[in-house]
């Protein structure tokens, strides 16, 4: 045994070899070289930022201004029931307390699903056998 | 002599002259190689805080999709801006009601949006000893690709054996393109997996559009970097989420989490007069749903 260290101490942290593996990996890693650039090289990287910028912010300008043509077309109509059916008004604006997207909402993916649709599935209406 | 460069806002320019230590993420400046260099002028690159560098899904799915219906969801025509309270003005409402920010008056610009996710765990075993955090820490850097931030009490309670200072959990925050792709390991990974999880309850939310939710230790598990090597890990540990939208009501945020496929716990209401109604009332359930 070591001298000074008690009996039954692991030279691990706290007695568990692969805390000093993650001790290691996280903190004792030596960190990369930063990047250096030669100045042609900055100038090129930075115009290629720049012109994705601009593609993101015309993008961004193009969604913009999409909603808001939309939203226009929403407030007319909404101003044009209130002007015309009160009662029918009255019964657009209620809105459902819990709303929620459906379940069967699909994302975006690469390729379609295996199953495309399920016929089969349950609903709350369907009787139970 | 090198014309000046007009840089980028928020792009970080190291010249020779100048000497900015990187964050922690990123490369150590070394400063003698700095000074060898002073004829060349080559400049160093400090890494980004947040980048876009493409196609992120959940992201296209939202500005598709999500983002449209929303805008139309939360539309109120008859809206009436609350009277602004002025300052030093003390308000007390009744009861336990809290003060809500105003509402802001519906418009194309304010629609609910996924701004952050907050991933935090703390782990008791760190009382015992500080490197059992290590295990936390780096289950939740393997799930997010992000290195988190060591949370010190703030206070010492004798009775569980804390110290004020002493390491007791972990943070991250999430931003953009990882926030997204976090999102979507939950949703289409973890959260199936779960055992018997009905869903984010009905009511979820805190007043102000954000909402939160807490894992077991075994939800840790079921994520694919550590599920792959899950032995070493020292230990598994529970840990929280919070979502913060820039919705101003409980309702909007759970429209726009539901957008991103998160499960909701649906209670099956009928009107008074429907007497074939087969099932019977309650939270609906989340087995029958298949995921598509």
């Amino acid at each position: 045994m070591r001298a000074g260290a008690k009996k039954g101490a692991s030279t691990s942290l706290n007695g568990d070899v692969r805390n000093d593996l993650i001790k290691k990996v996280l903190f004792d890693a030596p960190p990369r070289p930063a990047i250096r650039l030669t100045p042609e090289d900055f100038e090129r990287h930075e115009t290629i930022e720049r012109a994705w910028k601009l593609v993101r912010q015309q993008r961004k300008q193009e969604q913009e201004k999409g909603l808001a043509r939309k939203f226009e077309m929403m407030r007319k109509a909404n101003a044009e029931l209130e002007a015309t059916s009160p009662v029918l008004f009255k019964h657009s604006q209620s809105k459902e307390r819990n709303a929620v997207f459906p379940r069967q909402l699909r994302t975006l993916t690469d390729t379609p699903p295996k199953q495309i649709w399920n016929y089969r599935q349950p609903t709350n209406a369907t009787p139970k056998a | 002599m090198p014309v000046p460069r007009q840089s980028l806002k928020g792009s970080a320019i190291l010249s020779s002259h100048q000497i900015r230590l990187a964050s922690t993420k990123g490369g150590v400046v070394d400063d003698s190689k700095l000074q060898k260099d002073k004829s060349v002028d080559s400049v160093v690159l400090a890494p980004k805080e947040e980048y876009t560098t493409g196609v992120s899904r959940l992201r296209e799915h939202y500005h598709g999709t999500v983002q449209d219906d929303l805008m139309v969801l939360t539309y109120n025509h008859s809206f009436k801006p609350k009277p602004t309270i002025p300052d030093g003005v003390r308000v007390e409402l009744k009861g336990n009601k809290h003060l809500t920010p105003a509402p802001k008056a519906p418009s194309p610009r304010h629609i609910p949006e996924l701004v952050k996710i907050d991933i935090h765990c703390m782990m008791k075993e760190a009382l015992v000893s500080k490197y059992n955090l290590l295990s936390g820490f780096m289950a939740i850097q393997s799930i997010t690709g992000e290195m988190p931030e060591i949370i010190h009490s703030k206070k010492g309670v004798h009775l569980w054996k804390l110290r004020a200072g002493n390491p007791i959990g972990c943070k991250v925050t999430l931003k953009g393109d990882k926030m997204y792709q976090f999102l979507d390991k939950l949703v289409e990974v973890v959260l199936p997996r779960m055992k018997e999880w009905p869903g984010l309850p009905e009511s979820a939310g805190d007043a102000t559009g954000n909402i939160g939710m807490g894992f077991p230790p075994s939800a840790m598990s079921l994520f694919p970097e550590i599920e792959n090597n899950f032995d070493m890990f020292p230990r598994m540990t529970g840990f929280d989420v919070t979502f913060s939208t820039t919705a101003s009501t409980n309702l909007e945020a759970r429209l726009l989490l539901s957008g991103f496929n998160m499960p909701f716990q649906q209670k099956v209401r009928f009107a008074a007069a429907a007497p074939s109604a087969a099932t019977s009332s309650g939270p609906s359930s989340i087995d029958k749903a298949s995921a598509v």
